[in-house]
C-alpha cells in the first residue's frame, strides 16, 4: 500500500518558500559564440545523456573543443599504439582519424546553419546560439514579435476562424532577462539546456515580472513579491520568463475561458491553433495554443484533472504530468492541492524533459516533495532512448478505448508501432473493481477549491488585491460570471465537507491511496513498465481516462498518436489531434518518458499548426 | 538521446545560404550523393621565391560536396623551406588543427555539431619561409574527406604545384625582393585569401596543378592510413577564429 497520501496537502500556511535543490544540469556544454572564448566551466551533470556526452575525452561530461584538441593528440595511433584511447575511436575501427574527429564533433551542440524559430526546440535553439547565429535576445524578440503580431488576431479566415487569445501578459523584463542569458553564455558557455530559452508559464504561477491573475479579471493586479517555486528553477537554470498563458478561469475546465483584464461580464476563449474554430482544450488552454503556435519555446500548465494532458491532445503536443510529489505546488493558485501538479507542455518529448529537469526538488513549503529524495536522476534526458520500447511490456485496459472512429484507427496502429518497436501490448479486458472506481472516482475541484485558494490567499496573494475570498470575487463582478454558481457552490462546502473528503481519513485521500495501490498492483501482475491510454478523442475527452493519473498520484507523459482522417466514421474533425498518455510507477518519469521518446521517434506522428509559419 | 533530426530536415534542404564572406555554400547536403566528393583538388605556389622571404601556398578544394571534415598532408622539401608556424587560414565556422613534420604539414578541419556541412570551393592557406637556395614542389600526399553520416572519401597524392624556384638572398640588397605572387585575384590578396568561388579562377592561374575530376566522385575508398607517420608529428594546433 503506497502510504504518501497523508502528506499529500501541500502545508503553506508558514508562507516559507524554501530554496529549491536545483538538480538542473548545469554542464557548460561548450560551444562558444563566434566571439565568445571557450568555457571552461566545470559541469555538475550530464548533459543530454548518452549521444551529447558520450566520448568525452576530457572527463567534464560533455563535448566540447577541448575534446576535439584531445583527440587530435591520438590521431593516426591504433589500437597497438602506447596511449591508445579508446574513447576517442569514436568509430570504433581501431585507429584514431578526421572520421572519429568528426564524429567527435557532431557531439558537440553547436550548429551554423540557418536558424528558423518556427518548431525549433531548445537543442535548436542552444546549437544555434553557441554558433552565434541567433541569441536569447533575438529569439525572445521573434516570439514577442509573433505574439504580438499573432495571439489577438484572427489569421485563421476560413469559417469560424478565431483569435487564439493565448497569453494573457507579455514580460516587460523578457528582454532584459534574455540579454542577461546572453551575457552568461559569452562568459561560461551553455550553463543550461534551458539558457535563454524563453517560456510561457500558465497564469497561476506566480512570476515577480508579471501579474499572476488565474484567469481572473478580478485578480489582474495580482502582483506577487515573490516567483513561485517552480518558476525559481526555470529562472536558476536561465529560461526567460517570456508571458503568462491564458487558462480556464482558476483553472477549472477544458475550454479556457478567462475574464483577465476584460470588462465586468466579459470573457474570452483560448482557440487551438490547428483549427481555430475548435478549443484549445484546458484548463491550460493558453500553454498548449501558444506553443503549438510557436509563440514561446516551450510552456508550463497544471494538471489536476487533465488540464495538462487535455490541451496537449488537442493541440498536438507532449504534456507531462509529475507524480503528485515531484514539482512543488507552492506559489501556484490551486484548484485541488490532493491532485495538483505543475509539468511541461512542449513541441517534443525531448522539450519536456528538458523543462522537468528544471522545476524539481524538494521545497518544504510543500512538504509532499519530500518524497522524492532519491527518486530523482540527475537529468530525464537520459532516457531519451529511440530503443526504449524493446522488450518493455505495455498494458491497454481496452475499456478505456471508447468507440470513436478516429481514436480506434489511430490505436490500431500505434499498437502496431508498439509492437513493431518490440514492446509487447497487454490488452487487459477486465480489471479490478478498485480499477473502475477509481477511474470514477470524482475530482477534488469542488470539494477542497474554496480550503486551498484560502491557503494562497494568505500566503502569496498580493496585498493590494481586494477580492479576498470566493464572496468576494463573485462581488466583483470580474470573473466568468456564466459561472457564478459553481462558484457559489464552492463557496458553500464547509471545512467538516472538507475533511470529509480530503483530510487524513478522508474519502477522496483514501480513493486515491486506494487508486495508486490498485493500478500498481495491476501493473505489477501483469509485469507492465506502463499502462496507455487515448488521452482524449477528436477535441473531446473519453469517459473518465483522465482522472486515472491524479487519482493515484501516477505519472504520465502523453503524446502525439495521429489526427483525423476524412475516412473515419461521421463526420470526423478532419486534421484533429489525437495523444497517446503512457501511465507510469511512481517518480518513474523517466521510465514513460523514454516510452514516449521511443513511440515519438517512431511515429513522429506531431501535427503542426500550419497557420502560424513564420511572421511575413 | 540521438543525434538532432535538425540535419536530416536540412538534408531535403536547398542551399541557399552562403558562409559569409567565403562563398562556400552551406546547408546542402545532397542526399544522392553517397560519399564527399571535390571536382579537383589544385595547390597554388609561386614560381620563384628569394630565400629569407615568406610566401603562401593554397590547396583549394574546389566544387565540393558535402565535406562535413577533412584531413590533408601536404608534403615538400624541407631542407628549403619550412612552415610557418600558425600561419594557417583554413575555412572559419569549424575546428582546425594543424600538425608539422619534417617536410609535412597535415591539417585537420572539421564542422561543429550539427553545422552543415561544406559544398563549394574549400580552400586553405598555408605560409612557408624559403629557408635555402633550390627547388621544392608542394605535394598534397593525402586527402580524407568526411561528410556528415561519416562516409569517408581519401586518396593519395592528389596534386602537386610546380616546382618553387628559391633564389639565395640577395645579400648587398639594399631591400628584400618582393615575392611573387602571380595571382591574378585581388590585388594585395597575394592569392592567400579564402575567397570564394570567384576567386577560384585567380587560384587557377596560379602556378599550379590539379588533379582535374580526380576520382573522389566515383566512391568512397580505403580511409587512407595515417598511421605510424603521425608519432613524427610535433603537435601544434589552432582554432578557426568561429571556433573559439
Amino acid at each position: 500500500m503506497h502510504t504518501r497520501t497523508k502528506s499529500r496537502r501541500a502545508a503553506t500556511a508558514t508562507g516559507v518558500v524554501a530554496a529549491l535543490a536545483a538538480l538542473v544540469a548545469t554542464g557548460a556544454v561548450v560551444a562558444p559564440a563566434a566571439a565568445a572564448a571557450p568555457s571552461a566551466a566545470a559541469p555538475t551533470a550530464a548533459f543530454l545523456a548518452p549521444y551529447y556526452t558520450a566520448h568525452d575525452l576530457t572527463g567534464d561530461k560533455q563535448v566540447t573543443t577541448a575534446d576535439l584538441d584531445a583527440l587530435t593528440t591520438h590521431l593516426g595511433e591504433t589500437s597497438a599504439s602506447a596511449g591508445w584511447s579508446a574513447a576517442a575511436d569514436v568509430d570504433g575501427d581501431g585507429t584514431i582519424t578526421v572520421k572519429d574527429l568528426v564524429g567527435l564533433s557532431q557531439r558537440m551542440i553547436y550548429d551554423d546553419g540557418p536558424f528558423q524559430l518556427v518548431e525549433a526546440s531548445a537543442l535548436d535553439m542552444q546549437a544555434a546560439m553557441n554558433a552565434g547565429v541567433t541569441s536569447s535576445v533575438k529569439i525572445t524578440q521573434e516570439y514577442l514579435d509573433r505574439i504580438a503580431a499573432l495571439d489577438r488576431t484572427v489569421v485563421d479566415t476560413g469559417t469560424g476562424g478565431r483569435a487564439l487569445n493565448s497569453i494573457i501578459s507579455k514580460n516587460p523584463q523578457a528582454l532584459t532577462i534574455a540579454a542577461e542569458a546572453d551575457a552568461t553564455r559569452a562568459q561560461k558557455g551553455m550553463t543550461s539546456m534551458l539558457l535563454g530559452v524563453p517560456i510561457a508559464v500558465k497564469d497561476n504561477y506566480d512570476t515577480v515580472d508579471m501579474p499572476t491573475t488565474g484567469g481572473c479579471g478580478c485578480w489582474d493586479g495580482n502582483q506577487t513579491s515573490d516567483d513561485a517555486t517552480m518558476v525559481k528553477g526555470l529562472r536558476a537554470a536561465g529560461a526567460v520568463i517570456l508571458a503568462k498563458a491564458s487558462l480556464d478561469e482558476f483553472a477549472y475546465g477544458f475550454v479556457s475561458e478567462f475574464s483577465s483584464f476584460q470588462e465586468p461580464g466579459k470573457s474570452l476563449l483560448v482557440a487551438s491553433p490547428l483549427n481555430t474554430s475548435k478549443t484549445a482544450g484546458g484548463s491550460s488552454g493558453g500553454t498548449g495554443a501558444a506553443i503549438a503556435a510557436n509563440l514561446a519555446g516551450i510552456g508550463f500548465g497544471t494538471d489536476t484533472g487533465g488540464s495538462i494532458r487535455v490541451p496537449s491532445t488537442y493541440n498536438s503536443l507532449v504534456g507531462i504530468r509529475p507524480t503528485v510529489g515531484l514539482t512543488s505546488r507552492d506559489g501556484i493558485i490551486p484548484l485541488a492541492l490532493s491532485q495538483d501538479t505543475g509539468g511541461p507542455i512542449a513541441r517534443s518529448v525531448t522539450d519536456a524533459a528538458v523543462a522537468l529537469d528544471a522545476v524539481t526538488g524538494v521545497d518544504a513549503a510543500d512538504p509532499i516533495t519530500a518524497e522524492q529524495s532519491g527518486k530523482v536522476p540527475t537529468s530525464y534526458t537520459a532516457a531519451l532512448d529511440p530503443e526504449a520500447l524493446k522488450g518493455k511490456r505495455i498494458g491497454i485496459v481496452t475499456s478505456m478505448l471508447g468507440t470513436n472512429a478516429t481514436v480506434t484507427r489511430l490505436w490500431a496502429a500505434a499498437k502496431a508501432t508498439l509492437q513493431a518497436q518490440g514492446a509487447t501490448v497487454v490488452e487487459l479486458s477486465t480489471v479490478p473493481a478498485a480499477f473502475t472506481a477509481t477511474l470514477n472516482e470524482g475530482s477534488g475541484s469542488t470539494n477542497e477549491f474554496k480550503h486551498d485558494l484560502d491557503v494562497y490567499i494568505q500566503n502569496h496573494l498580493a496585498p493590494t488585491v481586494t477580492a479576498r475570498s470566493i464572496a468576494d470575487i463573485l462581488a466583483t463582478g470580474r470573473n466568468v460570471t456564466s459561472r457564478n454558481s459553481i462558484y457559489t457552490s464552492r463557496n458553500n462546502v464547509t471545512d467538516a465537507q472538507y475533511q470529509a473528503w480530503a483530510g487524513p481519513t478522508g474519502t477522496h485521500t483514501t480513493a486515491i491511496a486506494t487508486g495508486n495501490a490498485t493500478v500498481t498492483q495491476l501493473m505489477n501482475d501483469n509485469q507492465l513498465d506502463s499502462l496507455v491510454y487515448p488521452s482524449g478523442s477528436p477535441y473531446n475527452t473519453i469517459g473518465t481516462n483522465m482522472r486515472l493519473s491524479p487519482n493515484t498520484g501516477m505519472p504520465a507523459i502523453t503524446v502525439p498518436m495521429g489526427q483525423a482522417i476524412a475516412s473515419d466514421g461521421t463526420n470526423p474533425v478532419v486534421g484533429a489531434n489525437v495523444n497517446l498518455e503512457f501511465l507510469g510507477r511512481d517518480y518513474d518519469e523517466s521510465g514513460i518518458i523514454g516510452l514516449a521518446y521511443a513511440f515519438e521517434q517512431a511515429t513522429h506522428a506531431r501535427a503542426t499548426a500550419s497557420l502560424y509559419g513564420p511572421l511575413k | 538521446m540521438h543525434q538532432n533530426p535538425r540535419r536530416l530536415v536540412r538534408l531535403l534542404a536547398v542551399a541557399t545560404a552562403a558562409l559569409a564572406g567565403l562563398g562556400l555554400a552551406v546547408g546542402a547536403a545532397a542526399p544522392a550523393v553517397a560519399a564527399p566528393a571535390v571536382a579537383s583538388v589544385t595547390v597554388s605556389a609561386p614560381a620563384t621565391a628569394t630565400a629569407g622571404d615568406t610566401f603562401d601556398v593554397t590547396v583549394t578544394l574546389a566544387g565540393a560536396t558535402d565535406v562535413y571534415g577533412y584531413e590533408s598532408v601536404l608534403a615538400f622539401d624541407p631542407a628549403v623551406v619550412s612552415y610557418v608556424d600558425g600561419s594557417a587560414v583554413v575555412t572559419a565556422g569549424g575546428f582546425d588543427s594543424v600538425r608539422t613534420g619534417s617536410g609535412s604539414v597535415d591539417v585537420v578541419y572539421t564542422r561543429l555539431g550539427t553545422s552543415p556541412a561544406l559544398s563549394g570551393d574549400i580552400t586553405y592557406t598555408l605560409t612557408f619561409a624559403a629557408t635555402a637556395e633550390g627547388s621544392t614542389a608542394f605535394t598534397v600526399r593525402s586527402l580524407s574527406l568526411v561528410d556528415s553520416v561519416s562516409a569517408v572519401t581519401a586518396s593519395a597524392d592528389a596534386a602537386t604545384s610546380p616546382a618553387v624556384a628559391i633564389a639565395p638572398a640577395a645579400v648587398t640588397s639594399p631591400t628584400p625582393t618582393p615575392t611573387p605572387t602571380p595571382s591574378t585575384g585581388v590585388a594585395g590578396s597575394g592569392g592567400t585569401g579564402t575567397g570564394g568561388s570567384s576567386t577560384s579562377t585567380a587560384a587557377d592561374d596560379l602556378a599550379s596543378t590539379g588533379s582535374n575530376a580526380v576520382p573522389y566522385v566515383i566512391a568512397a575508398l580505403v580511409l587512407f592510413a595515417l598511421g605510424t607517420a603521425a608519432v613524427l608529428f610535433t603537435v601544434r594546433r589552432r582554432r578557426a577564429g568561429d571556433a573559439r
